[in-house]
């Protein structure tokens, strides 16, 4: 392609207003900000080393779901199996190593790959039977939370070894494993997510999967990976839970699915795809952890904790369909500019 | 450079192109031209692999090509630029751009300067200043579209196929396009252009070939035909006598509408109906009719408008009122928004009207309402002629007759129908004419939106054209007078 020699420009487009994704990442850092430090000046001891580690393991795995679950719901999907799959997880490791006395090391991977299939089996289902993704992944929900239920009667497994209780208590650099896990993936997942071309093909399908097939993506493909992403990441939280609370429980993680979807949506993503990014995520889930800890630490009735947690989350569901909103109106406007003009330079001509 | 011969195409046993021929020379630019549903985009579509043909063959500069996929013709140089934007609004100039080939580094992570640069020197080619790092979503519509032409051509493409690029853009924005695609020949590329605007292909195109109901009409030099030739190979078809005859006797105005705007839509659309009168309007697809009609019942919003109905003043804040006074819409989309699809044919005929089949502990009665489906499968001839058998399971124009049943149930003083035979074949249209002409002379009012303008001019009395949200023009059409160059002359942009 040889550039022409132009002289002159014909039409020339100005860098728009401001990014309103990053006044939202801006405006919540602040906020979490604020927050810590007030908890901190009323209570004191939020921001000693014992106490940040507490805050963080608080919300740890779920943070680690919410990982998976920013790919699900920029695509327009969603997974609500996660917290099942988590259990999931904690269990079929602590079976493998307790009652099969497979190495810890293999156990591992034989778990993330078991969690792996279910993913990939969600996204084959969403994609073969077109239904959409809360209905296939509540299916997936309620049959592995049975599934949990039935293979341990509704008993607790624990008696790990040393070396896998490491999973969840160990540290490094200081650092719970859990805590190093989340931030590795996180920016494994962050750079990935923005830079990589296959990766980026997620925005485009929860941008309009009509464009993305035109575009010649292949939707289906891209879909299943990352449901697949998605439970291997519950996957893996779940078997460092089962190390961290040195036992497997199918009521662990109950209600996670919301947390992490809830994280995620805090953080800027759009509910119906297209947009959201890994660092938003990541402020969304310290964000429920930091105003979680204020609750623990406070005298203020523990209860009240999900009301916060519920009315910052409407805030930030209002927030992005106001934004919605003004994109609407803005469209009409140029609509209705073009109807204007185009009826005076008709009548312009029949003068 | 490309020939297309003999191509056709069937969608679930309806044929749109009947073995059509397209030849585009190198370096040329070729409008492509007809009513809606000739065929064009069909046609097109079938180049740009994004549908398969049934039967005909296509070559790209002497080789026979087969693109199974919209990525194989793109990287043998046919791109296309789509009517609806296909651009993603939360990613950037650049990577909408680069889309599926994307510069990339070693581990297939985007190069993101590599990709700003490139874009960079196409916009430069194309004459235009677009910042390559800003969201699609900030640009204007024009922009986009300009962007979606960058996309195209990005690809190296020998042959631009565009789809009524124009449609949403404002002259100005047009006249910019323009100067981008005569840019675009003389750099040597090939460029399909369809567009319904025929001031603006007799302004870029060098050749024009004309299609109509999936035929190949006529291809020719710009310079050696004239719009009214244009139009006329677009509609060239004899009407005959598949109408019902028009009214013999209106009465009074039956229904009055005065002012209604809908921001963006329409603006101050004021009109009225006499009893047993049928007014048709027409326009072309995008004009604002369908809009119209919902705003004025309520469907959609709408900032203003006042209305009539047998003299008196009304108001109503949603469609269920507008029903209950007797203004009545039936949509153009029957399966969307028309009938309930898992409902059976009784059920689908009185879902407006079940308060009247109370009996006396005020549950549904079955047997008055299977008595009333009854009738109505009679009148309209629905076929199987059960009236358990669900909505789904019938044709098209059966599904057709049970909306128009379920509208006449309401008893309307003022029936309007959006598309009423759209997708329905010869026998049940005539059918649903015949029904419509005679609600008519029991002195209703009939307003028949519609595309086909055969219909329109078959069936109404009068006819308003619409075009940009307004009434272009209003033609008396009782005498049967009205020809389809008329209408076209005032719905088109002259």
């Amino acid at each position: 392609m040889l550039p022409t020699n132009k002289t002159t420009t014909r039409v020339t487009e100005k860098r728009g207003g401001i990014n309103t994704a990053y006044v939202q990442y801006v405006g919540l850092f602040l906020i979490t900000l604020t927050v810590l430090i007030a908890s901190h000046q009323t209570f004191g001891n939020v921001l000693a080393g014992a106490n940040l580690e507490v805050l963080a393991m608080n919300m740890v795995f779920e943070g680690i779901m919410a990982l998976g679950m920013t790919f699900v719901i920029i695509s327009g999907g969603i997974d609500l199996s996660v917290a099942a799959v988590f259990a999931f997880a904690e269990i079929l490791v602590a079976k493998l190593m307790i009652e099969a006395g497979v190495p810890v090391a293999a156990a591992i991977i034989i778990t993330l790959g078991a969690c792996g299939i279910i993913g990939a089996l969600n996204g084959l289902m969403i994609v073969a039977f077109r239904v959409h993704p809360i209905i296939i992944t509540m299916g997936t929900l309620l049959t592995l939370r049975g599934v949990n239920l039935a293979i341990t009667d509704g008993r607790s497994i624990s008696g790990f070894s040393n070396d896998f209780l490491f999973l969840g208590t160990g540290k490094i650099l200081g650092m719970n494993f859990p805590i190093v896990f989340f931030i590795v993936a996180a920016l494994v997942l962050g750079v990935l997510l923005a830079h990589h071309s296959f990766f980026r093909q997620v925005y485009v399908i929860g941008g309009g999967e009509r464009p993305a097939r035109l575009s010649g993506i292949n939707v289906n493909r891209v879909k299943i990976v990352i449901y697949t992403l998605c439970a291997v990441l519950a996957g893996a939280a779940g078997i460092m839970a089962a190390a961290r609370y040195g036992a497997a429980h199918w009521g662990h993680g109950n209600l996670a699915e919301l947390k992490a979807i809830a994280a995620v949506a805090v953080g800027g993503a759009n509910i119906n795809g297209g947009s959201g990014t890994i660092g938003g995520t990541v402020l969304g889930t310290v964000f429920l952890a930091v105003v979680h800890n204020a609750f623990v630490t406070s005298t203020v009735n523990p209860f009240l904790y999900d009301v916060v947690n519920g009315v910052m989350l409407l805030i930030a569901v209002l927030l992005s369909r106001f934004i919605q909103r003004q994109n609407e109106h803005a469209q009409q406007r140029t609509r209705q500019a073009k109807m204007d003009q185009l009826a005076t330079s008709t009548e312009e001509k029949s003068e | 450079m490309l020939n297309v011969r003999a191509v056709t195409k069937s969608f679930f046993g309806n044929q749109v192109l009947h073995g059509v021929d397209l030849e585009v020379r190198e370096g040329e630019i070729h409008a492509l031209i007809g009513e809606n549903g000739a065929g064009k985009s069909t046609l097109v579509n079938i180049i740009a692999g994004i549908m398969r043909r049934d039967s005909g063959s296509m070559e790209l500069k002497g080789e026979p090509v087969n693109f199974a996929h919209p990525l194989e013709a793109m990287r043998a140089g046919i791109s296309m630029v789509h009517q609806e934007l296909s651009l993603v609004p939360n990613l950037s100039v650049a990577e909408n751009i680069f889309l599926r080939h994307e510069s990339k580094t070693a581990l297939g992570f985007n190069d993101w300067r590599s990709m700003r640069q490139t874009a960079a020197k196409i916009f430069e080619r194309m004459g235009v200043d677009i910042d390559p790092a800003v969201l699609v979503g900030s640009l204007s519509v024009g922009m986009q579209q300009l962007v979606e032409v960058a996309k195209a051509i990005s690809f190296d493409a020998k042959l631009l196929i565009m789809d009524e690029p124009t449609s949403s853009l404002s002259e100005k924005e047009t006249a910019e396009l323009f100067a981008v695609v005569r840019d675009l020949r003389a750099q040597g590329l090939s460029i399909v252009f369809i567009s319904h605007k025929l001031s603006e292909l007799f302004a870029i195109s060098d050749r024009l070939t004309v299609l109509r109901d999936g035929h190949h009409i006529a291809t020719n030099d710009i310079a050696q035909i004239t719009a009214d030739d244009v139009i006329r190979m677009m509609v060239g078809r004899h009407l005959g006598d598949l109408y019902p005859p028009k009214a013999a006797q209106m009465g009074g105005t039956v229904f009055e509408c005065s002012g209604v705007s809908r921001f963006g839509y329409v603006r101050d659309l004021s009109f009225s109906v006499r009893r047993g009168e049928i007014v048709g309007f027409a326009g072309l697809v995008g004009s604002g009719r369908t809009e119209a009609m919902r705003a004025i019942i309520k469907a959609d919003p709408r900032s203003s408008g006042s209305f009539k109905l047998e003299e008196k003043a009304v108001v109503w804040s949603d469609p269920g009122e507008a029903m209950d006074l007797g203004v009545v819409y039936v949509s153009e989309d029957r399966k969307g928004s028309g009938l309930f699809l898992d409902f059976n044919v009784g059920r689908n005929v009185a879902a407006s009207t079940l308060k009247r089949y109370r009996n006396r502990f005020g549950l549904i009665s079955r047997s008055a309402l299977a008595e009333k489906a009854r009738t109505y499968v009679d009148m309209m001839d629905i076929r199987p002629p059960n009236i358990d058998a669900r909505a789904i399971e019938l044709s098209g124009g059966n599904q057709q007759k049970v909306l128009l049943a379920k509208a006449l149930d309401c008893r309307p003083k003022m029936l309007i129908v959006d598309e009423p035979t759209r997708g329905v074949d010869v026998g049940a249209k005539a059918l649903i004419h015949a029904r419509l002409r005679d609600l008519a002379n029991s002195g209703v009012g009939v307003i028949i939106v519609s595309s086909e303008m055969p219909e329109v001019i078959g069936m109404s009395d009068r006819i308003l054209v619409f075009r940009n949200g307004e009434i272009a023009a209003e033609l008396d059409n009782r005498l049967g007078q009205v020809t389809q160059e008329m209408v076209m002359s005032y719905a088109a942009y002259k």
